[in-house]
């Protein structure tokens, strides 16, 4: 059954905004809280600067393309700023913060900040050309991947992630190699 | 990995199996053709690894990154691939064989 052309695009635009939301509270979010945490460590507000560590490197983590925006990542950034108001107001002489609401919010935090993946991939499927009925349009995709620098000294091997991709169907791969260091500076087991 | 590095004439050959563990040393003797000999003539690398029967993607971010600091010194780099080579190369979207760079088909892949 096809949707409404017209539902899709609200769907689609709903989607895209609330990603645009989540983005640009990451990135503005890091400086905010990379700022609390180093001037709340100055002046000994220890909880606060321990407590915003953890959100400032999941929204490290989300600069760098490694965590994707999303609903839950928006929550727990709003989530956190409100804590860190509580756990200001308590250092302050204001009544102590919710141990145990402190301890579920943070593992909502490492929930999102899992360790890095072996690598990053992000996938879009190409826009359906209009002179192509949708029972003989083949589905395209774009498949962009970014090996983690660590994924070879970790065992990972992309030539066997590869075919086994290929063998999903026909498959053009193309290599990127520009951001390979000089060979004076390569660490071969990074890539 | 059995590695023969020729002073005289730029030419390096290689046997064996280039992996993980191989990787640094294939580094250093192309960095040696490269750097450290910068007089040979003709400015020309030539890498045999047609008796290769292993390659690894360790190994082969260190040919790409030796062909590219070449063309930058201006020296050609040619190398003499084993099927093991090319078919690496092949499946991580690269062309490793011969001096040819970019991609080994020309597609119109623009979405």
């Amino acid at each position: 059954m096809q949707a409404n052309p017209v539902d899709t695009f609200l769907q689609e635009a709903d989607d895209s905004l609330a990603e645009i939301e989540a983005t640009a509270l990451s990135l503005i979010g890091f400086r905010a809280f990379h700022t609390i945490k180093g001037s709340g460590s100055m002046f000994g507000f220890d909880d606060v600067a321990a407590f915003t560590h953890h959100v400032e490197t999941l929204l490290d983590q989300v600069r760098e393309g490694t965590v994707r925006v999303s609903v839950e990542l928006t929550n727990v950034i709003l989530a956190a700023a409100d804590q860190i108001k509580l756990l200001l107001q308590a250092a302050q002489g204001g009544s102590p913060v919710n141990a145990p609401s402190q301890e579920a919010l943070l593992a909502r935090v490492r929930q999102l900040s899992k360790p890095a993946r072996e690598f990053v991939i992000v996938a879009e499927e190409s826009p359906a050309s209009e002179d192509h009925t949708p029972e003989d349009r083949i589905k395209v995709w774009n498949i962009h991947f970014r090996p983690d620098p660590s994924m070879l000294s970790r065992g990972g091997n992309p030539v066997l992630l590869f075919r086994d991709l290929r063998k999903l169907g026909e498959c053009v791969i193309e290599g990127h190699a520009d951001d390979l260091p000089a060979l004076a500076e390569m660490q071969t087991d990074v890539c | 990995m059995n590695l023969k590095n020729d002073s005289n004439t730029g030419e390096l050959k290689i046997s064996g199996t280039l992996d993980i563990d191989a990787a640094n040393s294939l580094r250093e003797a192309l960095l040696e053709c490269l750097l450290l000999r910068p007089a040979v003539t003709p400015p020309v690398i030539e890498v045999d690894l047609s008796e290769v029967n292993g390659c690894d993607a360790a190994a082969l971010q260190v040919l790409l990154a030796g062909r590219r600091d070449a063309a930058a010194a201006g020296k050609a780099f040619r190398v003499h691939a084993s099927l093991a080579v090319t078919a690496t190369a092949a499946a991580l979207g690269f062309s490793i064989d011969q001096s040819r760079t970019g991609p080994e088909k020309e597609r119109d892949d623009a979405g």
